[in-house]
């Protein structure tokens, strides 16, 4: 008898971990993750209409409808067409012309978070590598040596030239052969918002950048039904975009969700152009055991471009 | 060894009179007069007194602020071919 239980546990484990082509991972909040090879379709609102080139009030309905309230909302709808979506969006994607510099990923908005022992210690965070660096944004601005000098203040801050920030932000272009897409997860809307922030919860990430995260991705993500998700973590990210901290006792989880929309249920028969995710993400995903006197932690989000 | 190639941007510092929040919405767009046209490039929250840069191609721009309090900012700008500097100054509405 224990023999069967032991035989029936394994192989569920095995089964939620890696999926025999064509299945792919889909999770929920209610089953967590399971191999399928088409999710079932979930109904949508008549309003909550899927939008064709540019974002339109649709948008706006639908974030109100999901009760956003961060205070940029409402003066961001005011003032542009597309504040739901994380740039110039064009069929599914964003609309590279529009932007500097090369990569078919474009990572919005990666946020540098410290958890220190310290209120007060010295600290440098530079782009190093000798590939060519196709930012978009930086607050702050950075040195002329692609970096942030300044301090870590009381535990969770930065100071950069005499002026506190919460985080330290950047938006930048990276190359998508650097990427990983086999693991993942494919999942609805809210629960792949859902089960961004579980990931980040389990590698210990602090409180104020998850609420930031939330409170930034369920508006800026556009609102297609469905999407399947490839994090990408250390392996990938440091290979392509090397950091060097230049400080003493000092770690650096990175997080970088790579998010493709889907306007019907992710279906493996139908050949989608980025393979749908058959192994589990746990399986890369970085330990946070280690406690370390600085950790630094960087969250952010993609979407591809054409 | 580092790569200093880097694209042309907008750069600037952030400055708020009292009454104004500390923490501000920095927006970069197309510039266009029209709402649908006016295309939300990318957009930061910068503390005042902080800095940001947007990298861009050469082109019109309108970089917008605006914070919890109701201040406010607008600035058409055209970057050519150097860096554009423009200063957020806040204005209370």
């Amino acid at each position: 008898m224990k023999f069967v239980l032991l035989a029936f546990i394994f192989s569920f484990s095995s089964f939620a971990k890696e999926c025999a082509a064509p299945q792919f991972l889909h999770w929920s909040s209610k089953d967590g993750a399971v191999c399928t090879t088409r999710m079932s379709p979930v109904e949508l609102d008549s309003e909550n209409c899927i939008p064709q080139i540019f974002p339109q009030l649709a948008t706006l309905q639908a974030i109100v409808e999901r009760g956003q309230e961060a205070w940029w909302v409402s003066s961001g709808n005011a003032q542009f067409p597309n504040l739901g979506y994380p740039g110039v969006w064009k069929n599914d994607r964003i609309d590279a012309s529009f932007y500097s510099g090369s990569g078919e990923v474009f990572a919005a908005k990666p946020n540098v978070y410290i958890q220190s022992i310290h209120q007060e210690k010295r600290m440098s965070f530079q782009f190093v590598g000798e590939k060519a660096k196709s930012f978009l944004a930086t607050t702050p601005m950075l040195s002329e040596r692609l970096s942030w000098e300044g301090k870590i203040v009381e535990n969770d801050k930065f100071e950069i030239e005499g002026v506190y920030y919460d985080y330290l932000f950047y938006d930048i272009r990276l190359a998508k052969s650097a990427m990983q897409f086999s693991h993942g997860i494919c999942a609805t809307r809210s629960e792949s918002i859902e089960w961004m922030i579980k990931d980040l919860s389990s590698m210990k990430f602090p409180a104020i950048s998850l609420s930031d995260f939330e409170e930034h991705w369920r508006v800026k993500i556009p609102d297609y039904p469905y999407f399947c998700i490839y994090p990408q973590y250390n392996e990938q990210l440091d290979a392509e975009l090397p950091i060097k901290i230049e400080l003493d006792q000092a770690s650096f989880i990175r997080s970088l969700y790579v998010l493709v929309p889907y306007r019907e249920a992710p279906d493996a028969s139908q050949m989608p152009l980025i393979p749908l995710p058959t192994q589990n993400p746990e399986d890369i995903r970085p330990s946070a055991k280690i406690i370390r006197e600085n950790m630094f932690k960087e969250w952010g989000v993609a979407f591809l471009g054409e | 060894m580092t790569s200093h190639a880097l694209a042309l941007g907008i750069f600037g510092h952030i400055s708020a009179p009292e009454g104004c929040a500390k923490k501000v919405m920095v927006w970069l767009s197309l510039d266009k007069e029209e709402y649908q046209e006016r295309l939300l490039l990318m957009h930061t929250e910068v503390p005042v007194g902080g800095s940001y840069k947007f990298y861009t191609k050469p082109g019109q721009y309108q970089i917008r602020a605006n914070d919890e309090a109701g201040c406010e900012f607008m600035s058409r700008i055209e970057v050519k071919d150097k860096d554009a500097e423009v200063h957020v100054r806040m204005v209370k509405k």
